[in-house]
């Protein structure tokens, strides 16, 4: 019922069509789970307890809250303490950047670590679960940023026409000309120090030209639209046209290229601490757990599971991507959103074959 | 492409036609029945060749048209796909920058006026478009579209009153006030053709731009619509420029008649004396073209050979003389008609050397 009321061609519309395809279902799925594994990563691997007893003093969501006194202790006096009384425990009982004696051990190999260990004794799937929170973050923040820029450059490009439109067409087509992976690379090797903010500036500033290309086509199809021409025939300000016409069609447009824009910004991100030039080393990541896999050839976990989650990762957000573009494909719109019946108009003669 | 303005194509100065002949109104204020009127209204498009190409190619696509519409009348305006008839209509509302030449409405130059000078204006002036699937944004309700002008031009002072205004524009469209929270893709494209019409009609205008209001809908419907544009006349006293490429629908609606050619007016006068006695070559063949419903009126039909030229490259002297069956060597090909009366004050005129008399 809802979904015969939705307007073609809107968000909501697209989402419920989405929704019914199952490959992008698979999709929307998969990235809820890395969502809930990103926000919930300390439910998921943290050597302090959910909810313990440690020296009489009962902690609740120590996990979470990370108190001194827990924090401070090794990790094998805490072990001691919590096996004493009843404990409820995160999944695996290995913070990201613990270290620990067990060094590159295969998974299952030694207790407590179901994906093996790094070289330096970290728990493999602490790291990935971790990582799985910097990976989001680092890219919903990206994403959000280049989208913005994009859209609204492409937006206002695409309405307003004349020498900035020319400028951004340009800049558009220059920038899409390369991978972004080479030019993120580039920029990064030319900084004096790489850190995680140029990153998120060189993706930003590479990334944000396809976003501006999808939505300036959008919004120049929109503006050639009759309904418009009648708008501004009633006197309707350009200001007015964009708010009410033009941003209305270029959000959907936005969230398709935020969706693909997320997948790549994952792998960028992902190659460069691979290469050495992403994200701090401080930081739990997949990318840098697969830069391990380089001096320790025969681990194969450390190149293997966050190359599963990358690929996961980047493949569901294409699916999703894709599912949403052809749902909000117009062309797909049109037969479907003529009314079956023409319905009666009064005084309706006969009609003519 | 992109649009330029050219210098004005090469005529001798000439002083303008006087477009504001006005007799007092009955409130003492001079009140023309000249509604609109256009001056010498060219309309160039500057079409780039190859995507590397400097020198892009004029379009004319409305060439030094002189245009009346008369207070509370139906202008028809007629032509094949592509003589700059939706150009025209365009320039008239001034939703798009003639290259050169003026449009004068109701005895005030609006061409050097500024969006927000032309803002009031438009309270005035609409247009109704051909297709009534994309002539309405598929996002907002009947209620959204039709708020739109109230909005804009704050015609009520209170949301119940426009809310009030809304089902009474349903209503004068002949469209019930409960549909007014449903999205175009609900309604057929008469209905939706009917809302287009309730929008424009929303801010009380003077002069409606029809641009083939009826060509997409079917044929039942097509009367529905026509009568309805003829009720409002009636009813409201707005005047129309109503374009079309269905003579018949033309024959219907208008007082008088233009008829257009590769952006050329080349006759123009009262509908029956076009209808009857057309002048110029290029009506009589378009006329040709209809089967005539009245067996008594006989038309001759002269069958137009070629194509339309391209507006791109358009032939020299009298645009239509390459298709013309009475074109006089060395003087169609040479030099451009002037769309003049042949008996005086007949309001009866045409472009032609040749054209066909008595
Ligand atoms: N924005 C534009 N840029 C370049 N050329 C244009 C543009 N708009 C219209 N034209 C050209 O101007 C000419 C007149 O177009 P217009 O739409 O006014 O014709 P029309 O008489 O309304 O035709 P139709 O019956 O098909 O609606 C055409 O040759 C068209 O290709
Ligand atoms: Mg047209």
């Amino acid at each position: 019922m809802k979904a015969e009321r939705a307007v073609p061609g809107t968000l909501r519309r697209a989402l419920s069509e989405v929704r019914r395809k199952r490959g992008a279902s698979v999709g929307i799925t998969a990235f809820a789970m890395l969502l809930l594994v990103a926000i919930f990563a300390d439910f998921f691997a943290s050597p302090l307890p959910v909810y313990g007893t440690v020296r009489g003093h009962t902690y609740v969501l120590a996990n979470v809250t990370r108190p001194r006194e827990l924090q401070s202790m090794s990790h094998a006096e805490l072990e001691a303490e919590l096996a004493r009384g009843f404990a409820l425990r995160a999944l695996v009982h290995w913070g990201p950047a613990e270290t620990g004696t067990a060094v590159l051990r295969p998974p299952l190999a030694s207790a407590g670590h179901v994906l093996g260990t790094d070289s330096d004794g970290r728990d493999v799937f602490s790291v990935l679960v971790h990582g799985a929170r910097v990976v989001v973050s680092f890219a919903l923040l990206c994403v959000a940023l280049l989208v913005a820029f994009g859209a609204l450059v492409g937006a206002l490009g695409g309405f307003f026409g004349g020498v900035f439109d020319a400028i951004v067409a340009r800049s558009v087509e220059t920038m899409t000309a390369f991978p972004t992976i080479v030019l993120v690379l580039a920029f990064q090797a030319m900084m004096p120090k790489a850190s995680t903010l140029t990153l998120l500036l060189a993706i930003s500033l590479t990334r944000w030209a396809e976003v501006a290309r999808l939505v300036r086509g959008e919004v120049i199809a929109v503006s050639g639209q009759d309904y418009v021409l009648a708008a501004r025939a009633l006197g309707a300000s350009p200001l007015r046209i964009l708010v009410r016409y033009v941003f209305p069609n270029a959000r959907a447009q936005a969230l398709v290229s935020a969706t693909f824009a997320l997948a790549t910004v994952i792998l960028v991100e992902a190659s460069c601490d691979f290469l050495g030039l992403g994200i701090e080393e401080s930081s739990p990541t997949w990318g840098h757990l697969m830069a391990q896999s380089r001096h320790h050839p025969g681990a194969w976990w450390l190149l293997a599971f966050p190359a599963l989650a990358l690929l996961g990762t980047v493949v569901s957000q294409n699916v999703v991507g894709e599912a949403l573009r052809d749902a909000l494909d117009p062309r797909g719109d049109v037969l479907a959103e003529r009314p079956v019946d023409e319905a009666p108009e009064q005084g309706t003669a006969a009609r003519s074959p | 492409m992109s649009e330029s303005l050219l210098p004005p194509p090469g005529r001798p100065s000439q002083a303008p036609p006087r477009l504001s002949d006005a007799p007092p109104g009955p409130d003492g204020k001079p009140r023309s029945r000249t509604l609109v009127a256009t001056d010498r209204l060219t309309k160039y498009y500057r079409v780039r060749s190859g995507w590397l190409s400097r020198n892009a190619e004029p379009l004319r696509a409305v060439d030094n048209v002189s245009l009346r519409v008369r207070r509370g009348e139906t202008m028809g305006l007629v032509g094949e796909s592509g003589c700059g008839k939706s150009t025209l209509g365009r320039l008239l509302l001034r939703l798009i920058e003639p290259s050169y030449g003026r449009v004068v409405y109701d005895g005030r130059d609006i061409t050097p006026l500024s969006a927000g000078e032309l803002r009031p204006l438009r309270r005035k002036m609409q247009i109704i478009f051909q297709d009534p699937y994309s002539s309405l944004n598929p996002r907002m309700t009947v209620r959204e579209a039709l708020l739109e002008p109230i909005e804009i031009h704050k015609l009520a002072e209170t949301k119940s009153d426009a809310q009030q205004m809304i089902a009474e524009l349903l209503r004068k469209v002949g469209l019930r006030p409960e549909m007014m929270d449903r999205y175009p893709h609900e309604f057929s494209g008469g209905q939706r053709q009917r809302i287009g019409i309730a929008r424009a009609l929303a801010v009380k205008p003077e002069f409606i731009v029809c641009d083939e209001p009826v060509s997409a809908l079917d044929v039942s419907i097509q009367a529905q619509i026509v009568n309805l544009l003829s009720d409002l006349q009636e009813e409201l006293g707005v005047a129309y420029l109503f374009i079309s490429h269905d003579l018949r629908i033309v024959e219907h609606m208008s007082h008088r008649v233009a008829v257009m050619y590769l952006g050329h007016i080349v006759e123009q006068g009262p509908v029956e004396a076009l209808y009857d006695g057309a002048m110029h070559p290029y009506t009589r063949a378009l006329m040709g073209a209809v089967p005539s419903p009245d067996p008594q009126k006989k038309r001759l039909r002269i069958l137009l050979e070629g194509d339309t030229p391209s507006p791109l490259a358009p032939p020299s002297g009298c645009s239509f003389h390459p298709r013309c069956p009475r074109m006089i060597p060395g003087k169609c090909d040479k030099t451009t008609p002037e769309l003049a009366e042949l008996v005086p004050g007949s309001g009866h005129k045409v472009a032609c050397y040749a054209p066909h008399t008595g």
